[in-house]
């Protein structure tokens, strides 16, 4: 019909045809085709990234309450059906907050996908260009490890879509096919990635200390060893010499934060208000539990940072409340509380020096000097006295009991309850109104998606 | 031409062809109605004599049999939406085409605001005054709409404008104005009862009461009636000339309307200039011209004002303000948040903290909102007739619309941080031209037959350019938004959407001896939006007009039947350019100080989108008993748009939400049907005409069986209309309630909301999965928004001796109101004023109620969709009411008139309604066909007190 058309009348009528008049030229829009035309594009293509981590996103949002909730550190206390859910171990796969994080890392990740694809078709140098995809697929490799470990096997989406014609609908890879791309997007990351980035963006460095986790994760401790040494020894990271300093706005820019969410008064995270009291300007919604509480020994400085339990009234008299989590709370530069443009450190020195631990003690069966050495870094400067040499066993649990107070509410306890394997008895013990089983170690496949895409099989007990 | 007093309500038809209209326009030609032999509807001009309107729609509303128009706002000249049987489409619009003097329009609200203005939407076809409209004709069945091909699905409206005549040169000058009132109020609670809810709220919450002596605020501060003037004025001056010469006829008019709103400082002003010229320039070529020039100002009310936008607008707060605060406080300084206020009536704490609250009158002070519009809109056409039987017509159309509109919202609404002003304006241009080539063919087939051919080729494109400015932050406030400088956080933004559509299309009708008629139409369109793919909308049609039989001639009885059959398509391509394409969006992220910008692809491309087809299937007939006297019409029509456009949720894995497709079917059917009566002919003259529809709408099916809930969130509440088969479009969704649980009920039995701490006086909700929680699994359909039958009745009586009298219902039956204004008003948390309702069978020990809840102090919103807000939206209303008298000939020439008439009208007279809201007569979201029936913050509609001349010299 259309050809006919054009040839008996367009052809005729005008010089050029009907074809060319009803093509669409959309001069205040850019489309794909138009796009990586200027090798500017390609930092353009890698920046756009960013806008996944702003406080809007899931890590600014969802990332820190699940595994606050989902573990013995929090609990709910609202009425959104889907957080109480998450602290009440009774989500099924209807679960907003589980739909989210699939959508928003896919999201992510097609982005990336869009920076790697391309990148190669700009005019630049091949060291230029690797540097850039090295930045993308270091993100990548982000969002695919945190979906691994939410969801097990994922689809492995490696193109960039753009159209509707593409292939959506695949099957789940198997977990060891998803961590194969990890480790190679992070192995690339690592050699291409700038030891000089700027900061807020990852360097060669961040990349090394990101895979160690990954193949810690994997129980792969000998390809992870050399990585968190390597990262340790490099002495581009260091302790700030004050636990509570890590949590200042001031040092959003820090030695010790080797990636963090970029927050801004433009964008803020919600952090703050969820977990502050109404008198901060908080809401009270995620609150830490006894159990949380009480893990902080009675001399460790980390516990005045981490919870408060009496608020200062205008007249200077104190009043008792409930623990509220306050490590995000910037007394000084938001006296009032509220939206915060405080960064939220995902991955933070001090979190690898205790992967590096975790690392040498089941390398060696047990923790030796070095493995002590870090561990005892974290320690001392909470002011807590330093370990002498213990089994492998009850170094496992030091371990994580040490974990829990030093990262609490930073978006790492359902993952290390998960990587210990003491999911089910840790909750249980912590909130025993919970019905935490072990099928809690991985989120469901959220139901939606599996109605869009049939190939996709649900994880068991959901 | 002279306004005649013999008032004729505007008829569908098939009845009209029984009372003297001789000519109806189908598009492209004018026919005599008889020899057509689809489904229409027609009015004439006389129709506006009894109750003038300022705008185009609001002049039909109810007077066209299958035409359902909706007045979305009070605001004047506020947006119309408009359904032709039925709702077609989910993402394309669903507003009819309007072809006006022959140049094809949207008129589509989108397009023409730039969106600075967040108020009610001034209607886009409030440029054109109604005084000039001559007649229209709605096509409402395939065969009469294929020939607009892919605009023609939701039905199309023809209107023209008056021309001059070859009666001698005339001058008429029409002039009417009035005054107007708000429809209706609120019952609210006065300062004293407030005072006294707030604390037994308190109370019952475990607080200590927050007032010794309630009865000290006595009456408090009536916030509607501070809001709303007591009466607003409405004025229109149209001065017109037209006359003929043998080679020149011409019309000539000019229109003030000038009307203010009902909530200052809402008003509209229009000046029209309108000019048609017919030419004949020898026997052979002749040139008509449509002239229009028309500049329009309006100011709006902000509803929610830009920098917060959570916040009620206007007529919201003055529902939900306390009435314990004053207009102004102690200081004289006008009132502006929404606080609680100690025994002396001092403030002393904020209400509501989530959504920020501002007094109505305060938003009127100190929130301005102006758009200005002038529209140029001229088309060309030209008649050459080859041969005596065979014409070629050239069209040249262009319409430029330059639009503006600004807003500033002062400090004084910020009293956090007085500096922090906001101001914004926007310029948007859109400029649609139209080309058309047409070739018009009659010829005698045999001895009785007439074969009619017309063909055509047109070209049409659209041009929209924007430009936005804004800023925050004023240190000086007195240049307002004409100098956005002063601000700081300055943005700027600017945008163009080109498209552009290529037609072909031809109809030919055969009819025999004029009583078979045979009509083929076809039409074939391709445009930009859909990748330049093109579709072809067939139609065919037959009518009889039986009358005609040798049969009928001896049955005197009945003077006229004429059986209509008709199948065929139409479309519907209305979506924004660029749809179809992969776009890349630019997004700025501030990591630690630097900004961080990059693109990335935010849609899909999808290159296989069709234009939407509708197909429809019409039966009709017409019959007409007693010479006329008494005349009735039937019309069944069942349409199909099987190919509908949808945003569908995509697979995660794409990275995309949503993707736009030709995702789902949608069915539509039901009945026109239009009875007359010449009731009394007899020195007095009485008709009488009832026009009604009967309506179903329904999706038959969404691809992957998905049901989606959308909605825009409003008040905190999301995903409260659900689209999925089975359902009409509009359906709201949410829970049901259970009535209150009762002392001595057993609470651990009732199912709750998980968290929740449920007593005795809480409302209850139906766990419909029976699952023993309150979750997202127990929402149902709890609504629907689209009425099944509506309904206008015409009277018309003139008496010989110059009077007339007219008076007019309306009505929409079978639909629901979502009526959010009740999540706060109804909601019994002491956060806001509450209806007195409410409050007298709110839940108490001693008066154990089953349908309101305790009052219950809570600061964090408990707002959930339910039925409690929904509301049968029922109504049956007299519309407009007027009397008027036309001087004698003998007394008006001796004032050297040829006519003279003088009247009253009044509009909105009296409602009947179960509806607890102002009024039933709403749409929040005014064109959105899949949030249509929501009543929220709404500008409410007035009733009109007027009083006219009109004469002719």
């Amino acid at each position: 019909m259309r050809t006919y058309l054009n040839i008996v009348f367009c052809t005729i009528l005008f010089t050029g045809g009907c074809n060319s008049f009803l093509e669409e030229d959309p001069r205040s829009f850019i489309t794909p085709d138009d796009f990586f035309m200027n090798p500017s594009d390609a930092q353009s293509a890698v920046d756009a990234i960013y806008s996944h981590l702003d406080g809007s996103s899931i890590y600014a949002n969802t990332h820190w309450q699940l595994q606050a909730l989902m573990s013995d550190n929090g609990y709910a206390n609202n009425l959104d059906p889907d957080l109480q859910q998450l602290s009440d171990f009774t989500l099924d796969a209807d679960n907003g907050v589980v739909l989210d994080i699939w959508m928003q890392l896919y999201t992510a990740i097609n982005t990336t996908n869009f920076a790697i694809e391309n990148i190669p078709n700009v005019l630049l140098s091949d060291s230029e260009k690797n540097v850039l995809i090295a930045e993308a697929r270091y993100f990548r490799a982000m969002f695919y490890f945190d979906l691994a470990r939410y969801f097990g096997g994922v689809p492995l989406m490696t193109t960039a879509n753009t159209s509707i014609n593409q292939e959506f609908n695949i099957e789940r890879s198997h977990i060891d096919s998803v961590y194969a791309l990890i480790i190679d997007d992070l192995d690339f990351a690592q050699i291409n990635l700038s030891e000089f980035a700027s900061y807020g963006r990852p360097t060669n460095l961040v990349a090394s200390g990101l895979l160690a986790k990954v193949h810690t994760e994997r129980k792969d401790y000998l390809k992870a060893f050399p990585l968190s040494r390597g990262v340790i020894l490099s002495e581009a990271f260091s302790l700030l010499d004050n636990y509570e300093d890590v949590f200042k706005i001031n040092n959003n820019v820090s030695l010790e934060i080797l990636f963090s969410i970029p927050l801004s008064t433009e964008s803020p995270g919600p952090v703050n208000t969820r977990s502050l009291p109404t008198a901060l300007n908080g809401r009270s919604l995620d609150l830490p539990t006894a159990s949380l509480y009480r893990a902080f020994s009675m001399n460790d400085s980390r516990k005045a940072v981490s919870i408060i339990t009496t608020i200062i009234n205008p007249d200077s008299s104190a009043t008792e409340i409930e623990p509220h989590i306050s490590k995000f709370w910037d007394k000084s530069a938001e006296p009032n509380g509220g939206p915060t443009a405080n960064n939220l450190p995902i991955l933070r020195f001090s979190d690898l020096l205790l992967t590096h631990a975790e690392i040498v003690n089941e390398l060696n069966n047990g923790p030796n000097s070095e493995a002590l050495y870090v561990i005892n870094l974290v320690r001392v400067r909470a002011g807590l006295p330093a370990f002498g040499s213990m089994s492998q066993t009850a170094f496992r649990s030091a371990l994580l009991e040490e974990r829990r107070v030093e990262l609490a509410w930073e978006g790492y306890r359902w993952f290390d309850l998960r990587r210990f394997d003491v999911l089910v008895d840790a909750v249980r013990q912590a909130k025993p109104s919970a019905s935490v089983e072990a099928f809690h170690n991985l989120l469901p496949i959220p139901s939606v998606e599996i109605a869009k895409n049939p190939l996709l099989n649900q994880n068991p007990g959901y | 031409m002279i306004i005649c007093a013999h008032v004729l309500p505007a008829l569908s038809q098939q009845v009209v062809d029984t009372v003297h209209i001789d000519q109806v326009d189908v598009g492209y030609e004018l026919l005599d109605p008889r020899s057509w032999s689809g489904a229409i509807s027609t009015a004439n001009a006389s129709y506006r004599s009894s109750s003038p309107s300022s705008q185009i729609l609001g002049s039909f509303q109810g007077r066209l049999s299958g035409v359902n128009i909706t007045q979305s706002s009070g605001q004047p000249a506020g947006e119309f939406v408009t359904r032709i049987r039925g709702v077609h489409s989910i993402a394309a619009g669903n507003e009819p085409l309007y072809v006006i003097d022959g140049f094809p329009l949207y008129s589509d609200n989108f397009l023409a605001s730039s969106g600075v203005v967040s108020g009610p939407q001034i209607d886009a076809l409030s440029a054109f005054s109604p005084d000039d409209i001559a007649s229209i004709t709605v096509l409402k069945d395939a065969a009469s709409k294929a020939i607009y091909g892919a605009r023609g699905a939701n039905g199309v409206i023809v209107i023209n404008t008056k021309k001059g005549s070859l009666s001698s040169p005339a001058i008429e000058l029409n002039i009417y104005g009035g005054i107007q009132q708000s429809i209706g109020k609120y019952h609210l609670l006065n300062g004293s009862d407030f005072a006294e809810y707030l604390n037994e709220a308190r109370t019952n919450a475990g607080l200590t009461p927050q007032y010794t002596d309630p009865q000290a605020f006595g009456e408090g501060t009536n916030w509607q009636e501070e809001t709303f003037r007591s009466s607003a004025s409405i004025q229109n001056y149209q001065l017109r000339f037209t006359g003929a010469t043998e080679t020149l006829r011409y019309m000539i008019s000019g229109t003030y309307t000038d009307q203010q709103g009902i909530v200052s400082p809402s008003r509209f002003q229009r000046f029209n200039i309108q000019a048609n010229l017919q030419a004949k320039i020898n026997d052979r070529l002749s040139l008509t011209n449509s002239f229009k020039l028309s500049h329009t100002e309006g100011s709006t009310v902000p509803s929610g004002v830009s920098s917060l936008e959570a916040s009620p607008g206007v007529s919201g707060a003055s529902f939900i303000f306390s009435p314990l605060l004053s207009v102004k406080g102690q200081d004289n300084n006008y009132t502006i948040e929404n606080h609680v206020v100690d025994n002396d009536g001092q403030p002393i704490n904020e209400l509501q903290t989530k959504y920020p609250l501002l007094s109505p009158v305060a938003q009127s002070k100190f929130a301005q909102s102006d758009v200005q519009n002038t529209r140029f809109f001229n088309n060309l056409s030209l008649d050459y007739s080859i041969l005596d039987n065979l014409h070629f017509g050239i069209s040249l159309g262009i319409d430029a619309q330059f639009n503006e509109e600004a807003l500033f919202a002062s400090g004084a609404l910020n009293p956090d941080s007085p500096g922090n002003a906001f101001g914004a304006s926007a310029k948007l241009q859109n400029f649609n031209w139209f080309n058309e080539y047409t070739l018009r063919y009659e010829s005698r087939i045999g001895k009785n037959g007439i074969l009619n051919g017309l063909g055509g080729f047109s070209l049409q494109g659209y041009t929209s350019e924007l430009l936005v400015g804004q800023s925050q932050g004023f240190e000086n406030e007195s240049l307002g938004y004409y100098n956005l400088r002063v601000g700081q956080n300055k943005s700027i933004n600017s945008n163009l959407l080109e498209s552009q559509l290529v037609s072909f299309f031809t109809r030919w009708r055969y009819s025999i001896n004029d009583k078979y008629n045979f009509t083929l139409t076809g039409r074939a369109d391709g445009a930009s939006q859909f990748n330049g793919n093109y579709s072809f909308y067939p139609a065919a049609s037959f009518g009889w007009n039986m009358s005609r039989e040798d049969f009928m001639t001896d049955v005197h009885a009945i003077s006229n039947v004429f059986v209509r059959i008709s199948y065929g398509s139409s479309g519907n391509s209305n979506i924004l350019p660029y749809s179809s394409l992969s776009l890349l969006r630019q997004f700025e992220t501030n990591v630690n100080g630097t900004s961080v910008k990059g693109f990335r692809p935010v849609t899909l491309q999808n290159s296989d989108l069709e234009m939407e087809k509708t197909n429809e299937f019409n039966i009709g007939a017409s019959f007409s008993f007693l010479k006329n006297r008494l005349a009735f019409s039937l019309d069944y029509f069942n349409q199909k748009t099987s190919n509908a456009l949808m945003f569908l949720p995509q697979a995660g894995t794409s990275g995309f939400e949503f993707a736009l497709e030709n995702g789902a079917s949608i069915k539509n059917n039901g009945l026109d049907f239009t009875i007359y009566a010449l009731a009394i002919d007899h020195n007095t003259r009485w008709d009488i005409a009832l026009d009604a529809a009967v309506h179903n709408n329904n999706i038959d099916a969404i691809e992957g069986n998905l049901s989606i809930t959308t909605g825009t969130p409003l008040r905190g509440i999301e995903a409260w209309s659900l689209l999925s088969a089975g359902n009409g479009i509009g359906t709201f969704y949410g829970y049901e309630t259970d009535g209150i649980v009762q002392s001595g009920d057993d609470l651990n039995a009732i199912p709750k909301f998980a968290g929740e701490d449920l007593q005795p006086g809480n409302r209850k909700y139906k766990d419909r999965n029976g699952d023993g929680i309150i979750d997202n699994k127990d929402k149902t359909v709890i609504g629907s928004a689209l009425p099944k039958f509506t309904l206008g009745l015409h009277n018309s009586i003139t008496f010989k001796f110059g009077m007339d009298f007219n008076f007019f219902f309306q009505g929409a039956f079978g639909h629901e109101i979502a009526n959010f204004n009740l999540i706060e008003i109804e909601n019994l948390n002491g956060q806001s004023n509450i209806t007195q309702e409410a409050y007298d069978g709110r839940w108490t020990k001693e008066n154990a109620s089953n349908s309101y809840p305790k009052a219950l102090y809570s600061d964090t919103p408990n707002r959930i969709f339910s039925d409690a807000i929904i509301e049968d939206g029922t109504y049956f209303r007299l519309k407009s009411l007027s009397l008027g008298y036309t001087f004698t000939e003998s007394f008006s020439n001796k004032l050297y008139m040829s006519n003279l008439r003088v009247y009253i009208s009044a509009t909105n007279v009296l409602t009947l309604t179960r509806y607890k809201g102002i009024d039933p007569d709403v749409s929040h979201f005014g064109q959105n066909a899949v949030e249509a029936g929501v009543d929220f913050d709404n500008y409410p509609n007035s009733k009109q007190f007027l009083a006219g001349i009109q004469i002719s010299f």
